[in-house]
């Protein structure tokens, strides 16, 4: 995003520019400010976080203890390895049905494939969460209730719903590259792995960021349907560390920190990625 | 020799058509599996269930008729959550409202745009929960940060979350912190395609800072708009997750209760999956009839423009 050079000239006048800028300053405070109370409200000790101001900086940064007291109660490393899971199987899913789907709707000449694009098209306009209920009775008769599966399967249908997106990505592949390679000799499946699976990497990139982004952030799906403490998420093990500590600040504070912290980092490094890619998803 | 290659070459034809079709029902055949297992079934099964007595744990159920449909429609507390959740839908005006001024603003000439972009984006990929938690300390009365800063500067500290209808705005405004970035960046990449040159010529014409963006910007991103209230609108009218996790039980008389949190509840707490049904297809034919009316307006505007 070359935004520096992209500006527009127009003048606005200096009482419209203080404006502005006022706005912007209020929001970042808006942003920060709440991140820094929990920030260093989550080092304090009991008596420190009832004795002193809930904006002053902690005595010692290196009091670890609220975060360990978490990491043995709240059970995180299940939580973090289950959220991995469903984020790992998710992403391979997707891509992989993802750019089967574009490829046999795009390239195969298929005689029904309108329709069928049609098909895909269609759910993106039904208000997924209204029609928990009947998820709800078709997990439990496929026997999937509070089993890993009910997650992994449910994220991957999800994933259908973004299948679009390689349709668009795959229609600025040229079509010589294909056609070349059939020429060659090549089977449909060898255009399919060789050729168009490479110039979907910047799909797959999009793809990626959108499922971590939902998965690391959805609530119902884990706490409808896996409400068992092993196959707690990072979402709902927080959840129910809250029930039981949710007035002890200190403490909560540090399981907040904690939740955000990998995402902050993803963010810190691939803040342009994650921007792109959530630019994509929405407007593609 | 003539004939035997047009045999030959019809063969081959042949050959690559079943290779395309079988090819193609094989990449095809799991995704629409799933498609039609976990998006077209559950919305035809939601049909069949409103019209049932099921109680989500039996396996079978017996057919009631319209009663699920009579029984939401005179439920006092469903009417109640429905005015909850104008709260939400008002606060997704405002979020849109602000994300595209900051849009606007952010594509103009303006110093640190770059850190503005990032730091205000940033909350849209927090864990939502714990945004949710975030702020039930800063809404506590006793512990909130922000009163201890207000009473240190001599005013009275606030009731973020009042005993009235108030409560449900400061609950949606969680939606606006975490989301108003999201608005933003899709706002401000559509705002960047338009051409440049369209503003150098408004400005050579002599147009102003506000003609310009009332007469170019906005007329080259109204398809953005109109997706971002598509998608404003069912998120709002589906939102729970602030009041779920804030009022576990909706909060005393369901003052916090929103329709998909009063659904849910029906269903899982009452078990009564029947009468939740009917509520889903109720909030889906709501949600379908919303997006289409503001099509048309939407249209209608473009046509007479």
């Amino acid at each position: 995003m070359k935004s520096a050079n992209k500006s527009f000239g127009l003048r606005e006048n200096a009482a419209v520019k203080v404006l502005n800028y006022t706005v912007l300053i209020l929001l970042t405070i808006m942003v920060l400010f709440p991140l820094y109370f929990a920030f260093v409200i989550s080092f304090k000790t009991n008596q420190e976080y009832l004795n002193t101001s809930p904006i002053s900086l902690p005595h010692n940064f290196l009091n670890f203890d609220n975060y360990l007291f978490l990491f043995k109660n709240a059970n995180l490393p299940r939580a973090f390895g289950n959220t991995m899971l469903f984020v790992v199987t998710s992403v391979v899913g997707s891509v992989l049905m993802g750019s089967m789907v574009a490829f046999a709707l795009a390239r195969l000449n298929l005689k029904y494939s309108k329709y069928i694009m049609l098909l895909f098209i269609i759910p993106m306009f039904i208000p997924g969460l209204t029609t928990q209920v009947s998820v709800f009775n078709i997990i439990s008769s496929m026997h999937l209730y509070n089993t890993i599966y009910a997650g992994i399967v449910l994220y991957l249908a999800a994933d259908i719903v973004q299948i679009y997106l390689f349709t668009q990505f795959i229609e600025k592949v040229p079509r010589e590259l294909d056609e070349s390679a059939r020429m060659e000799g090549a089977s449909y499946f060898r255009v399919y792995w060789n050729i168009i699976v490479p110039q979907l990497v910047p799909a797959f990139a999009t793809v990626a960021i959108l499922r971590v982004v939902g998965i690391y952030n959805d609530l119902l799906t884990p706490y409808l349907y896996m409400p068992k403490s092993s196959l707690k998420t990072v979402t709902t093990a927080l959840m129910s560390f809250a029930t039981d500590r949710g007035t002890q600040w200190n403490m909560m504070t540090a399981g907040i920190v904690t939740i955000m912290i990998p995402t902050i980092l993803l963010y810190l490094f691939l803040q342009r990625f994650i921007i792109a890619g959530l630019t994509d998803g929405a407007v593609k | 020799m003539n004939k035997a290659l047009q045999l030959k070459k019809r063969g081959s034809m042949k050959r690559e058509n079943t290779e395309r079709v079988v090819l193609g029902t094989l990449f095809l055949f799991v995704p629409l599996a799933f498609l039609i297992v976990f998006s077209y079934y559950p919305a035809v099964r939601l049909f069949q269930l409103s019209f049932s007595d099921w109680d989500g744990l039996s396996n079978n159920f017996h057919y009631v008729g319209f009663d699920n449909y009579k029984s939401v429609a005179r439920d006092e507390t469903v009417m109640h959550a429905f005015r909850n959740t104008l709260a939400y839908v008002a606060m997704m005006f405002v979020q849109l409202a602000i994300a595209l001024y900051v849009a606007v603003v952010l594509d103009s000439k303006i110093r640190a745009k770059n850190f503005f972009r990032s730091v205000i984006a940033l909350p849209f990929i927090l864990n939502g929960a714990a945004v949710v938690y975030l702020f039930t300390l800063l809404y506590d009365y006793q512990a909130s940060p922000i009163n201890f800063l207000l009473q240190k500067i001599g005013l009275d500290p606030i009731h973020f979350l009042p005993n009235s209808y108030a409560l449900n705005l400061s609950l949606a405004f969680m939606g606006l912190w975490k989301g108003l970035g999201l608005g933003v960046i899709i706002f401000l990449g559509s705002l960047q395609s338009i051409p440049r040159d369209l503003y150098e010529a408004a400005e050579i014409d002599g147009a102003s800072y506000f003609q310009a963006i009332r007469y170019i910007s906005i007329p080259n991103i109204t398809r953005i708009i109109e997706l971002q209230l598509f998608l404003g609108i069912t998120g709002s009218l589906q939102a729970y997750g602030e009041s779920l996790i804030t009022f576990p039980t909706g909060g005393p008389g369901g003052i916090a209760d929103t329709l998909m949190t009063r659904t849910l509840s029906i269903a899982f707490k009452y078990s009564q999956f029947g009468r939740a049904a009917a509520m889903g297809v109720m909030l889906m034919i709501l949600i379908l009839l919303v997006v289409g009316v503001q099509r048309m307006l939407l249209r209608r505007n473009e046509a007479s423009e």
